[in-house]
């Protein structure tokens, strides 16, 4: 996928304009919180699974050569090939000699971040080979000539009318269709595709290291489908989906399925080990897993952003995230988006194209609060932050006034003048109580999208120094509100 | 790369050497913190009863039956109820609920309905979990699916799933195992659920109680 997350400044102030985005995102938007929400108000033991499921992962990821090495002895034993790619470019180039070598002319792909990370559809298009998505949102895009902007919910910026519109012109439905009759009409057109496609390529959600065994969750059916009816299946994973053992699974998948859709078990969880043996009536000859590193390995060896790794993409943190949720997944200007991309995108990509995605957090904590294994995105976008500063990459405006704000808030004489000046600044009030900043230079940018509450009649420092509080309330406590813990 | 140069690249943005020890990986939870809500169920009968109660949730249609005879017949109605043409996985049990049903036998990409045998269940999450010996495609390409499952195969959660899956030999395994929660389903558009999707928009529990011991480990 084309890199833009220089861009980020641009294309969010173009999200916030967009008004089918704003549709699309308030309609979808809500619902994945309001389901999680009621899946592990369900869950009284949510507390102590994710305990464990980052605990899980962080041992995992310290001993990550072991464990893959094992994952690799096991599929080898039970017949299948494995294959390592150091980048995208290498990734793609396996791909399209497992194509050539195994005489595959179509291919059936299930929903794989990863490989449109890596762009493996228009690798496979440079060598005569064609991939069509299945995943209803995915087949969306790919029909629409758009990417993925959630990590489960790929068309989550996609209104309905949109998408009736769109199958009108390529599938021939009504246009007023409604979701249930687009979906069936994605059916009939995908089922001719699965029956004659030669390999099916899916991602990975977990790899169990004891027993090579591939896991798959999903709703809609078109993974065990890619995964059953095709001759050859390649699946290709990052090298962070490997887990230890089966019995890792029951808490993996019941905090993936929660926090990612609410649901309390996805529809299908698909384990594969290994491809068809003697005596099965179906399933792939051969199966192929290609493990990419593709930057990971260079975020796994910075013990502050290891953590990142952890992640089983689930999107809780973007559906969470007062930031995604207004300019939505495209704005970041990569496959990750959201809080996860915020901190992951500056590891793969490096923080000088990336500089802005970290500032794109009010640092609320929500992300971090939903994520089932526990990764400390808030701290991690600090810590992004904090690199930018060192590194030079905040503009000198920032700087200055950073730098100003320092010396005045380090000296308290100085401090004091300051609010007097702010009170004189609040002589230029708007009629709604907020600032007026546009003739201020350093402040034009920064009030461009937000007001500023004006400053308190009195200072703090002078009511404490007074000792008394007479400054008043705007909406009085009422008696048993607080302090009522008995 | 190859292995060697991948694995020693990883080895080294860690700091670790080949031949480093590995302590073991954390204890994974017990059963009644990975499901608490069916912790208390200690009954065949109770977890027979919550297995009925989620499945249905989700949108499984359930039918209770007594005895194999019994199963088979009222499988081959509902085979009959839903389609014109079936397919059965690769088992005596489905094979016969086929020829009782007197559909036209078809393959699964033509026929309206597969079935097959459910190797567990679990109580929890209304799941019934299916191996590859039944067939990859009967529970998939139609668009009804109907299960037979033994009462004794129900478990509580999927802690007890995984203990009867844990085997010493890697092909023991099945090459492939799937878990069922409902039928197909996608919200792929503005989050509006939508079921039958690619696979089954209607599945079909028959559950037979029987007498006999419950199946404490897989069956080979």
């Amino acid at each position: 996928m084309e890199i833009a997350t220089e861009r980020f400044q641009e294309l969010a102030r173009a999200a916030l304009q967009d008004p089918q985005l704003r549709i699309a995102m308030e309609r979808g938007g809500s619902a994945l919180v309001t389901n999680r929400r009621a899946a592990m108000a369900a869950l009284p033991t949510y507390e102590a699974l994710r305990t464990y499921a980052g605990a899980v992962k962080a041992h995992t990821l310290d001993h990550l050569d072991h464990y893959l090495g094992r994952l690799t002895d096991a599929v080898e034993a039970l017949g299948g090939s494995v294959h390592f790619a150091g980048d995208a470019h290498e990734a793609n180039a396996i791909v399209q000699e497992i194509a050539r070598a195994e005489g595959v002319r179509t291919v059936v792909k299930s929903k794989s971040m990863l490989s449109e990370e890596i762009g493996l559809n228009d690798a496979l298009a440079r060598v005569g080979v064609e991939a069509v998505e299945t995943d209803l949102g995915e087949y969306i895009l790919q029909l629409g000539d758009d990417v993925p902007s959630h990590l489960i919910a790929p068309a989550l910026h996609w209104t309905r009318e949109r998408v009736a519109a769109l199958f009108a012109e390529h599938l021939g439905t009504a246009a007023d269709a409604d979701p249930a009759a687009l979906t069936q009409a994605a059916r009939a057109e995908l089922r001719r595709t699965f029956l004659r496609a030669d390999m099916g390529i899916t991602g990975v959600n977990f790899a169990v290291a004891e027993t090579g065994t591939i896991v798959l969750v999903e709703n809609e059916g078109n993974i065990r489908l890619s995964t059953g009816a095709p001759r050859v299946h390649l699946a290709m994973m990052g090298i962070e989906k490997v887990i230890p053992r089966l019995a890792d699974l029951p808490t993996f998948l019941t905090l993936l399925a929660r926090s990612a859709t609410g649901q309390s078990a996805s529809s299908y969880v698909s384990l594969i080990t290994g491809p068809r043996r003697a005596g099965e009536r179906d399933g792939p000859e051969r199966f192929h897993l290609v493990i990419v590193d593709a930057g990971r390995s260079a975020v796994l060896a910075d013990p502050k952003l290891r953590d990142a790794l952890r992640c089983i993409r689930c999107g809780a943190c973007l559906n969470h995230c007062p930031v995604y949720r207004e300019v939505g997944g495209h704005a970041y200007g990569w496959v990750y988006g959201g809080p996860i991309g915020a901190i992951l995108d500056p590891g793969l990509l490096g923080l000088e194209r990336t500089r802005d995605l970290p500032q794109a957090s009010s640092l609320c904590g929500a992300c971090g609060d939903v994520c089932p294994v526990r990764i400390p995105i808030p701290d991690l976008l600090v810590e992004h932050r904090r690199r930018g500063v060192e590194g030079g990459l905040v503009p000198a405006s920032e700087r200055a006034a950073m730098g100003a704000f320092t010396f005045v808030a380090t000296r308290p004489s100085l401090w004091e003048a300051s609010t007097v000046a702010g009170r004189a600044i609040s002589q230029l009030l708007r009629d709604d109580g907020s600032l007026r900043g546009g003739w201020l230079p350093l402040l034009r940018d920064w009030l461009r999208e937000r007001d500023f509450p004006a400053p308190a009649q009195r200072a703090f420092r002078d009511r404490w120094r007074d000792g008394v509080d007479d400054e008043p309330t705007a909406t009085p406590i009422a008696a048993g509100e607080v302090g009522s813990s008995s | 790369m190859t292995r060697d140069d991948f694995l020693a690249r990883i080895a080294g943005a860690l700091g670790r050497s080949g031949s480093d020890v590995v302590a073991p990986p954390p204890e994974p939870p017990s059963a009644a913190v990975v499901s608490p809500s069916t912790a208390e169920l200690d009954d065949e009968g109770s977890l027979v009863l919550r297995f009925v109660e989620r499945a249905s949730a989700v949108g499984a249609i359930v039918r209770r039956v007594r005895g194999e005879s019994e199963a088979l017949a009222c499988a081959a109605a509902v085979v009959r109820e839903y389609g014109l043409s079936a397919c059965a996985a690769d088992d005596d049990r489905a094979r016969s609920i086929l020829e009782l049903s007197q559909v036209a036998a078809a393959p699964p990409a033509e026929a309206d309905v597969g079935v097959s045998t459910a190797w567990r269940a679990v109580a929890e999450t209304g799941t019934v979990v299916v191996r590859a010996e039944e067939g990859r495609l009967v529970g998939v390409l139609p668009s009804v699916h109907v299960v037979v499952l033994r009462e004794r195969d129900v478990r509580r959660g999927l802690v007890e799933l995984y203990r009867d899956l844990a085997t010493p030999a890697l092909d023991a395994l099945p090459s492939s195992l799937v878990q069922i929660t409902g039928p197909s389903r996608t919200a792929d558009i503005e989050m509006t659920l939508t079921t039958g999707v690619h696979g089954p928009g209607t599945v079909v529990v028959v559950l037979v109680a029987t007498a006999g011991p419950r199946n404490e480990r897989s069956p080979e």
